[in-house]
């Protein structure tokens, strides 16, 4: 069952994750390793309701787009989120932004990224470890 | 000594004096107490062991291996609210911000006069904060590593003649890495895995990680000990049993954890409080787009404060999000998203806390002790304020030049110019307009009080059903205290290990002996009138 969602996560990563092309590419199966992790270690509550998201986008799909969300080319599923984040009932606006959050932690998360965004992360981690504090 | 799972080999039954449960504010420094005043004292934490080496600037790691569920607490209710809980060694002390302040006064006052806790005397409490103060190198934020965020918010607070300034902090040569809610990576912040867990360890505590409790064990209303069972690396419970046999059971698990572990083993429920009277500071944010960089999240995150608007209960304290945490706070998906983040270098941030006058939460129990169930209603009078505190910090964001300011309310996420203030003040903000809000300070859940009838615990810590039973942790807090808490909780935690110590003295030694805390108070007084005597 849980190994169902998580191949259906995997094939959500590159719908939920936009970014500018300055960034460094994003890894699907890094961030959708990341997101099986972040789940897992979650509440039970939390994995429930992020699993009920997936089947809800799916049949959001099909019920405006009339096919899999899958099936539909980049710009057309860029779209299809578009109209959910900019409703206004919550429960709508609610799946992508649940959906996305793990992916938006793995992709932002990454050292390059991080260092790309102007936190050197990499020389502040060797900085750190030559300068202990002792009480 | 500090023992991980992997280091025992089967079930352990053993004899203390003293078990504490959980090494967070409350319960550090009543291990390190007792330790160093000769008891043999077990804490057993839930959380795992991490040193500083293992603190690694990645923020999205840290979640799963620091938090309780990885971040994913949640108070239900409309608007939901994340509440973030730290398991590990040093509780959420080790994940937490570092500042430090002392309970104002008018709180104080209503402790005494509304609680009957009278006996916790401002004098006294100002010599145990002193002494904490001293022990965990508390000082103002330095402007040099306070970051460039934080100073363009002071800076447009002054312009619009807001008081405000550098918080206490209990760092030691701080470098302002900017992570301090992800662990310290340099070990300048003095949580308590730095310092009253060493000390206690060093003083002869045996500490258990990724051990819960979850039996307390109590015959003829005593305790008398706990049970617990080690856990595995994602948290499970497969390992072997724990059994501490002791003359006092000290819980100190959080203010969501105690009361659910007393529902759970069906104690001190008698008054009908455990769990109740949850309150937990809920807190907004603001993303602010300015013209320059802001360095974020370099600097410390929570150095800066404007308290112009203490006396309604709205705090205005810093924070800085690294890129990850960023990318989950915005109010925006899709492409929207991805050009905020692209713009993160000019992006600057800060916080807001309410202390609450007519919300109302409680803990209560869930599937297991481990997932309570918390609940959390805003009241409106509250709601207003937290819109308030949101106003409050986009008009300082523009007083310091920001072209745009995000928020959380739906149909304001993008406020342009100071104009959309006055549309935003005048609004009457729902319920279900608000979202991604957090709070950091539950407290309240097994509440302190003169009176059984209505609180869990005596002013001694000692709880009034139970003999030898103690909570020490922010669960025994009266009422919210309108600035961070951690300074209370443990003064709060060192006068109950000084009664404590008066208990377990109690057999062995003549009744005019007053215990470690009273003589430890009279030093210091001797010491204090002895400085300002010496004053000119
Ligand atoms: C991100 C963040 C930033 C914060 N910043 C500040 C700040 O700057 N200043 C401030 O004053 N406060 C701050 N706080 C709040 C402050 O850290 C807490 O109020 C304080 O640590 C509470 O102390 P405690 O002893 O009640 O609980 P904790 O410190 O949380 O300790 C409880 C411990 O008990 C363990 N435990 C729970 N159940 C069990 C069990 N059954 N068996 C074994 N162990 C168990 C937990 O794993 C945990 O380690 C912050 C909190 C957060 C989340
Ligand atoms: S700002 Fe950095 S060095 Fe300073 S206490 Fe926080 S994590 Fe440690």
């Amino acid at each position: 069952m849980r190994e169902y969602f998580f191949r259906r996560m995997k094939r959500l990563v590159p719908v939920l994750l936009i970014t500018c092309h300055e960034l460094p590419a994003a890894d699907p199966d890094e961030v959708a390793d990341f997101c099986r992790d972040f789940i897992y270690h979650g509440t039970p509550a939390f994995r429930a309701v992020y699993f009920a998201m997936i089947l809800l986008l799916q049949a959001l799909c099909r019920l405006r787009r009339r096919r899999s969300i899958y099936a539909l080319r980049p710009p057309e599923a860029e779209e299809f989120l578009e109209s959910l984040y900019s409703s206004r009932v919550l429960l709508l606006s609610s799946v992508p932004t649940l959906l996305s959050m793990p992916v938006h932690l793995a992709y932002y998360g990454r050292d390059e990224v991080q260092e790309a965004l102007g936190f050197e992360v990499g020389a502040l981690r060797e900085e750190a470890l030559k300068r202990e504090v002792t009480r | 000594m500090i023992i991980r799972p992997e280091e025992v080999s089967g079930d352990i039954r053993r004899e203390a004096d003293v078990v504490v449960v959980g090494s967070g504010a409350g319960g550090a420094p009543v291990a390190k107490e007792l330790a160093e005043a000769g008891y043999r004292v077990v804490v057993v934490e839930e959380g795992a062991w991490f040193r500083r080496e293992d603190f690694d600037f990645r923020p999205s790691h840290a979640l799963m291996r620091l938090y309780r569920d990885a971040g994913q607490t949640v108070a239900l209710g409309l608007p939901m609210v994340v509440l973030p809980q730290g398991m590990t060694v040093g509780g959420t002390t080790t994940v937490n911000s570092g500042t430090c302040l002392r309970v104002p006064r008018h709180v104080l006052k209503r402790w005494h006069m509304e609680y009957g806790l009278r006996d916790i005397t401002e004098e006294e409490l100002n010599l145990l904060y002193a002494a904490l103060e001293e022990y965990l190198f508390v000082k103002r934020a330095d402007p040099e590593v306070a970051g460039r965020n934080a100073l363009l918010f002071l800076e447009g607070a002054r312009k619009l003649g807001y008081s405000g300034g550098f918080l206490p902090r209990n760092a030691k040569d701080c470098e302002g890495y900017g992570v301090c809610p992800y662990g310290c990576p340099s070990g300048a912040k003095q949580s308590a895995n730095v310092s009253w867990i060493p000390d206690a360890v060093k003083a002869g505590a045996d500490v258990y990680t990724r051990c819960r409790a979850e039996k307390v064990l109590v015959r003829g209303g005593k305790a008398m000990g706990i049970r617990g069972r080690f856990l595995d690396q994602r948290g499970k419970r497969k390992g072997y049993r724990l059994e501490v046999w002791a003359r006092v059971v000290v819980l100190a698990a959080g203010a969501l954890q105690t009361p659910s572990l007393l529902i759970h083993n069906r104690i001190c429920l008698s008054s009908g409080r455990v769990g109740e009277n949850l309150s937990v500071h809920p807190c907004g944010g603001t993303v602010a787009l300015l013209n320059e960089k802001t360095g974020n999240p370099k600097g410390i995150p929570q150095s800066t404060y404007v308290d112009e608007f203490a006396p309604e209960g709205i705090m205005l304290e810093g924070v800085t999000l690294p890129p990850p945490v960023m990318s989950v706070s915005l109010p925006w998906g899709g492409r929207r998203h991805a050009e905020a983040m692209r713009l993160y270098p000019y992006c600057g941030t800060f916080g807001s806390m309410i202390s609450e006058h007519d919300s109302w939460g409680r803990v209560a129990a869930g599937p297991s002790a481990r997932q309570p169930l918390v609940f959390y209603r805003f009241g409106p009078a509250d709601l207003e304020r937290l819109k308030r505190s949101l106003v409050l910090m986009a008009e300082i964001w523009f007083a310091a030049g920001a072209r745009r300011v995000y928020t959380p309310i739906a149909g304001y996420k993008e406020l342009t110019s100071p104009r959309d203030l006055y549309r935003l003040s005048r609004h009457r903000l729902r319920r279900g307009e608000i979202y991604g809000l957090s709070a950091y300070h539950p407290m309240g859940t097994c509440c302190m009080g003169g009176d059984p009838e209505w609180s869990v615990v005596r002013s001694t810590g000692e709880t009034w059903e139970v003999e030898n039973l103690y909570i020490s942790d922010a669960s025994v807090l009266p009422t919210s205290l309108g600035v961070n808490p951690q300074l209370t909780v443990m003064a709060l935690a060192l006068r109950t290990a000084g009664f404590i110590d008066e208990r377990l003295r109690r057999p062995r030694v003549p009744p005019e002996r007053t215990g470690r805390l009273a003589e430890w108070l009279e030093r210091r007084r001797s010491a204090e009138s002895g400085r300002s005597r010496a004053a000119p």
